[in-house]
């Protein structure tokens, strides 16, 4: 069992929901040796430029409740990938992989989302990251 | 001489500029394009502190007006500008971003003293200030270009709040982010290119998934 960290900079990136830059390097606030797989519930999605982000909520391995902050691509790239706007509710559980903080905050930039009500995996990168990788 | 180097730049401005746009960008007033400076144009902070202290919160007024919420009791709320203040916070956003941009037209140091960027070690994958200088001495067209379409995008915005025409504010958004990332691809993270992303999806689909209702690190 792993006890998470928990920190006032954790929580005010839950209270900010967002980086403290609209826009940043992906290595700036993400490590690209820390692979991340999360599965929980959702409980909020903001969809906005330049990033939407979720809210998943789920039991840690201490029985303790964590929230997370998901980062996902821009609105005009998740359509693009055959997201909707009302696909993912508030209570859908939700598998995500992706990459953690590099500072310990609770949040993950998301490469792909599976929802698992449906089975269906979505890819949930920007567009900038798509067309520099194909 | 001078008239070519401007056709090359609109051209260039052109080439970059937003497509999503259901307007036309409004005319700017054609007497600031001509009149001269009444004094001299001196900076004070660094190109990163303009972004970091003036654009960057600026384009926070235009990227916070629209969204779409998902409540966590399910309820979904469209966020647009309704009452005036919302309209003006809007304009206060539109109105410092395309001005603001222009001030990078002024040469300044691309970072404060002493600041490299994440230019050095094994993860950096951000040009130095000293790389990004002799980038835009190398190119000074396509700087010019990456402002003028951030411009283009404030014209778009001032001529939404003008029409206070809601729907198209999505484009806008697209459209700065479009635009704000073009210029950092270029100037700030052009490292994280091709060869980043296919090592970093390569990496994550090799890595088994942990078991665990909820697992995490």
């Amino acid at each position: 069992m792993r006890r998470f960290l928990t920190s006032a900079i954790a929580a005010g990136a839950l209270l900010l929901g967002s980086s403290a830059w609209a826009h940043h390097p992906f290595a700036a606030e993400y490590d690209a040796n820390k692979p991340a797989h999360l599965e929980g519930k959702v409980t909020k999605v903001n969809w906005a430029n330049p990033h939407a982000f979720m809210t998943v909520e789920g039991k840690a391995d201490d029985g303790k409740t964590e929230r997370w902050t998901v980062e996902l691509g821009s609105p005009g790239a998740l359509d693009k990938h055959g997201w909707k706007r009302n696909m993912v509710k508030t209570g859908d559980v939700v598998t995500v992989k992706g990459w953690y903080a590099r500072d310990g905050k609770r949040m993950i930039n998301a490469e792909g989302v599976k929802l698992n009500r449906t089975g269906r995996e979505f890819d949930a990168r920007s567009s900038y990251h798509e067309a520099a990788a194909n | 001489m001078r008239r070519a180097a401007v056709v090359v730049c609109l051209v260039a401005a052109s080439s970059c500029s937003p497509s999503k746009s259901s307007t036309p960008p409004v005319a700017p007033n054609a007497m600031a394009n001509t009149a001269p400076l009444l004094g001299d144009m001196k900076p004070m902070v660094s190109v990163k502190e303009l972004m970091e202290y003036m654009i960057d919160p600026a384009s926070d007024y235009v990227f916070d007006s629209v969204k779409t919420l998902v409540q966590p009791d399910g309820k979904v709320v469209e966020i647009v500008p309704k009452t005036d203040d919302d309209w003006k916070k809007l304009q206060v956003g539109a109105v410092t971003m395309l001005e603001g941009i222009y001030l990078l037209k002024v040469q300044r140091p691309f970072a404060p003293a002493g600041d490299v960027n994440n230019s050095v070690g094994d993860d950096a994958n951000e040009l130095s200030p000293t790389e990004i200088a002799a980038k835009v001495q190398k190119d000074p067209v396509e700087w010019n270009a990456r402002i003028e379409a951030l411009r283009n995008v404030g014209l778009q915005v001032l001529d939404i709040v003008k029409r206070k025409n809601t729907k198209d504010l999505w484009d806008a958004t697209e459209n700065l982010d479009e635009a704000c990332e073009a210029c950092h691809r270029s100037y700030w993270y052009p490292k994280e290119d091709a060869n980043f992303y296919r090592t970093l999806d390569k990496r994550l689909h090799d890595t088994p998934a942990p078991k665990g209702a909820f697992t995490a690190r």
